[in-house]
């Protein structure tokens, strides 16, 4: 039997392509789809780039900013990656996640654009207080939200995923869970900000709580595939149970860890390994957590730890992902232990360039 | 005698020694043979029995009737091809032709073999293969079929390897080489297993259409053996590790028990268990599939020694010195716990936790290990999901406490009605019963109840005056 023909892109837009999660699928993008013309909608578009990709800088809470540039990149794929980063201000949350998602389906739906693809998180599912062991999608978003960014990302879903064949577009959304790799601002930095000042000794918790974490070049693979996906569905398809639009899905490499293992393996892709283990217990950690965030609001400094933090190190939370690779063909490119190896591997060669540059 | 070490690993585990001894007091076996009924070729199969396989005879002989001698015959067939393909005293020119007509032997009365080496230690199986080969033929049909069929395999696939020269030196070579060899000498053991029980309805017939589901039970027992025989085989000139695993960690195999190669010894330990550690899932998953309790022990105990040991040989550098086994009170409690899959399950969530103890990042592995064990605790998950709601969570304190599920419980307080409504309706028939033969023979209900109504409780006087006539007249 010979391979199936892979679905040519033709046409796509990545907004928010400049940001962590977008450049990498633009720049697999342009390797898997030689034949497609990339676009990039981003507020900043002066990083992050390559050659031959189309950059319009521009904000996707304007429509007339969204319009224009739909207008000329004239896609048939959208694939919106924009995400806040973590601790901002709820403001700028609904503003973006809610808002922005909103403008840009309305424009996207009403330019005649043939798939959406939507970033969504695997937190929507998070209450905050309970564990999540082998979580799929049949679970319910919960009534009390864990904090805006999960909330207005669970609104921004559903309005995706309602859009779902309004006027001949299909939509997914990808629900990804830990983020890190190359580009990475919030995991790997933070690991190694810990080993800077030297905390590797302690751990939260007694670790028996696996985790998953994705390397962010599965997780670009997992929007291209869906691309494919929603564009190679016939066009009088009806809804069923093995249609693929309009259908959230969990992305993660597929390999929960146990959640301290995976720090420390960073740690020692950058060539350290603590002599000894603390382990604080869980309910301690938590108390730690409150207190640490005391003292940030007196001093008016952000605090290291918060219970959110001890609360994340500490619980059960994996996914089942079956669902995504039956109806998506979804499978990591790429595994856990090497994503580990060359996402280090990227920072320490950044680190050599960053030097060398002070030394000239 | 007993050392003294080992007083004093049963001094600090007193729950191993309590084990032993409610093994050896309480075990009943859920079957038994009777040996007075047996032939006396039968029995003398049974004794070889019990001389070749330490760990297989007893969990053998307590299999239900239907199966308890067809696998008991085909684990001495396979010893006995394995006797021939071990001696390294017969030649090539002898050896090949045996071990790939051995099916049709199984066909031929009377046949023995005293060709093996006076060293071979199941030597005298062979010279009595006759005993085994009578037995045999009056298996039924299908199990015949069955056992001869992988006898041919593995037979066919053993000559194989005994006409590869380059095997013979160095060893295997690649993981795929290592994982053909397992399947030869174990794969196929768990394939012709399945199709038994299969066969006698004692296992889901899905089973058969999920090869690599019983190639992973032999698989996993296999290579859990070839790493904790490191040393014994070496000693004997072997090497089953696979050179595309060891020769990652040094240059020469035989090299791993100097002390200067400590670190690459017990990294090389950690990838050989991460490799056999990518089977356990599966055989989780196996163990779904049987249908019955005999069955399920026979199964399911070679599994959780294998975890055991696992757990016990990661990362040890007592593997590369000298055989490594986990305690008889451990085996014995190990034993204990098989009862269903969510026991055995509790049994490998147990020794992963011991595994994940000792994984260091020192290890180039250490990631890779910490995933395969967290694969097989997502799959544990995902047959039996951690309850949520306080209903479910009810529901597992019950079953954890008594061993019942919620509906078996309230089975049996369903079964304890029962047995009150029994007893008082039988105290009921055998009151009336009572009281209507007394009203054939003339008791009067009526006057007694009258009486009673009256308020007199006493029993009437007798008629007469004197309570004691004859008195006078003595």
């Amino acid at each position: 039997m010979a391979a199936p023909k892979k679905q040519p892109l033709h046409n796509v837009l990545v907004v928010g392509g400049c940001g962590f999660l977008g450049h990498h699928v633009v720049k697999l993008l342009l390797q898997q789809h030689p034949e497609c013309n990339v676009s990039v909608m981003d507020l900043h578009t002066s990083f992050n780039n390559f050659p031959g990709v189309a950059y319009y800088p521009g904000d996707i809470t304007s429509r007339e900013q969204v319009d224009k540039i739909l207008a000329q990149s004239r896609p048939e794929v959208v694939i919106d990656t924009v995400s806040p980063v973590f601790g901002l201000g709820k403001e700028i949350y609904f503003r973006v996640n809610v808002d922005g998602t909103r403008t840009l389906l309305d424009a996207s739906t009403d330019k005649g654009v043939r798939a959406f693809v939507y970033t969504s998180s695997a937190s929507v599912v998070f209450d905050g207080v309970n564990d999540m062991r082998n979580v799929n999608e049949s679970a319910p978003i919960p009534v009390v939200p864990m904090d805006a960014y999960n909330e207005t990302k669970a609104i921004g879903e559903r309005m995706v995923l309602d859009a779902n064949r309004k006027r001949g577009m299909l939509t997914v959304s990808l629900r990804l869970s830990g983020l890190f790799g190359p580009g990475d601002r919030q995991a790997l930095p933070g690991m190694f900000q810990a080993l800077e000042r030297g905390q590797t000794k302690f751990q939260l918790g007694d670790n028996s709580n696996l985790a998953d974490f994705t390397y962010i070049v599965n997780a670009a693979y997992a929007h291209i595939l869906a691309a494919e996906k929603l564009l190679g569905m016939p066009v009088d398809l009806e809804k069923a149970s093995t249609t693929v639009d309009g259908e959230a899905y969990f992305i993660t490499n597929g390999e929960p860890v146990f959640f301290w293992d995976f720090v420390r393996a960073v740690w020692a892709a950058k060539g350290h390994v603590a002599p000894y283990t603390i382990a604080l217990p869980k309910l301690l950690s938590h108390y730690a957590g409150g207190a640490s965030e005391l003292v940030g609001w007196l001093t008016g400094k952000e605090p290291s730890l918060t219970r959110m933090k001890v609360k994340l190190s500490t619980c059960q939370r994996y996914f089942d992902i079956r669902k995504a690779k039956t109806m998506l063909g979804y499978a990591p490119l790429i595994s856990l232990h090497q994503g580990v190896l060359d996402g280090v591997a990227w920072f320490v060669e950044q680190e050599k360039k960053e030097s060398e540059k002070k030394e000239q | 005698m007993v050392k003294p070490s080992t007083l004093l690993h049963y001094a600090s585990h007193p729950n191993q020694l309590r084990a032993i001894v409610q093994w050896k007091v309480w075990h009943n076996p859920l079957h038994e043979r009777v040996p007075e009924r047996e032939t006396v070729s039968l029995r003398r199969c049974f004794e070889f029995l019990d001389l070749t396989s330490r760990s297989f005879s007893a969990v053998i002989q307590e299999l239900c009737p239907e199966l308890c001698v067809s696998v008991a015959l085909f684990y001495l067939i396979l010893r006995g091809l394995d006797t021939i393909e071990d001696d390294m005293t017969i030649a090539l020119a002898e050896k090949e032709p045996l071990l790939r007509s051995f099916d049709e032997i199984l066909g031929q009365e009377g046949w023995t073999y005293n060709g093996n080496g006076p060293n071979e230690k199941d030597r005298q199986l062979c010279v009595e293969f006759n005993v085994v080969i009578k037995e045999f033929s009056v298996l039924p049909e299908n199990h015949k079929a069955i056992i001869k069929d992988i006898t041919k395999k593995m037979g066919n696939g053993m000559a194989d390897y005994a006409n590869n020269a380059e095997h013979n030196v160095n060893g295997v070579n690649t993981i795929a080489d290592y994982d053909l060899y397992c399947h030869y000498v174990a794969g196929l053991v768990g394939e012709g297993l399945t199709r038994l029980f299969v066969a006698s309805e004692k296992a889901n017939k899905a089973l058969l259409d999920r090869p690599h589901l019983s190639n992973a039970m032999g698989m996993f027992l296999q290579k859990t053996n070839i790493i904790r025989d490191y040393a014994e085989d070496l000693a004997d000139g072997r090497r089953f590790w696979p050179k595309e695993i060891w020769s990652k960690y040094i240059t020469n195999y035989s090299d791993f028990p100097k002390p200067e190669n400590k670190d690459a010894a017990l990294n090389c330990i950690s990838d050989m268990c991460l490799n056999a550690l990518g089977h356990a899932d599966e055989c989780l998953f196996y163990l779904a599939g049987i249908k019955e309790q005999s069955v399920f022990n026979f199964a399911a105990i070679p599994q959780v020694m294998a975890i055991a040991t696992l757990a016990l040989v990661f990362r040890n550098e007592d593997v590369y010195h000298k055989n490594v086994k986990i305690a008889k009170g451990e085996a014995c409690e190990l034993m204990l716990e098989v009862g269903n899959l969510r026991t055995v399950a509790a049994v490998f969530r147990k020794y992963l936790k011991v595994i994940h103890k000792k994984n260091t990042p020192k290890d180039p592995n250490f990631l890779k290990i910490s995933a395969a064990c967290g694969k097989v605790e997502q799959f544990i998950e995902s047959i039996f999901p951690t309850p949520k709601t306080s209903e479910e969570i009810a529901t597992r304190r019950q079953l954890d406490a008594t061993g019942e599920t919620s509906e078996e419980a309230a089975m049996a307080k369903k079964e304890v009605f029962l047995l009150i409504g029994a007893l008082v309706a039988t105290l009921t028939a055998i009151s009336a019963l009572m009281i209507f033969c007394a009203w054939l023979m003339g008791a009067r209900f009526d006057i007694a109840i009258k009486e009673i109504m009256g308020g007199n409780l006493r029993p009437p006087a007798p008629p007469g005056g004197s309570i004691l006539p004859g008195h006078a007249e003595l």
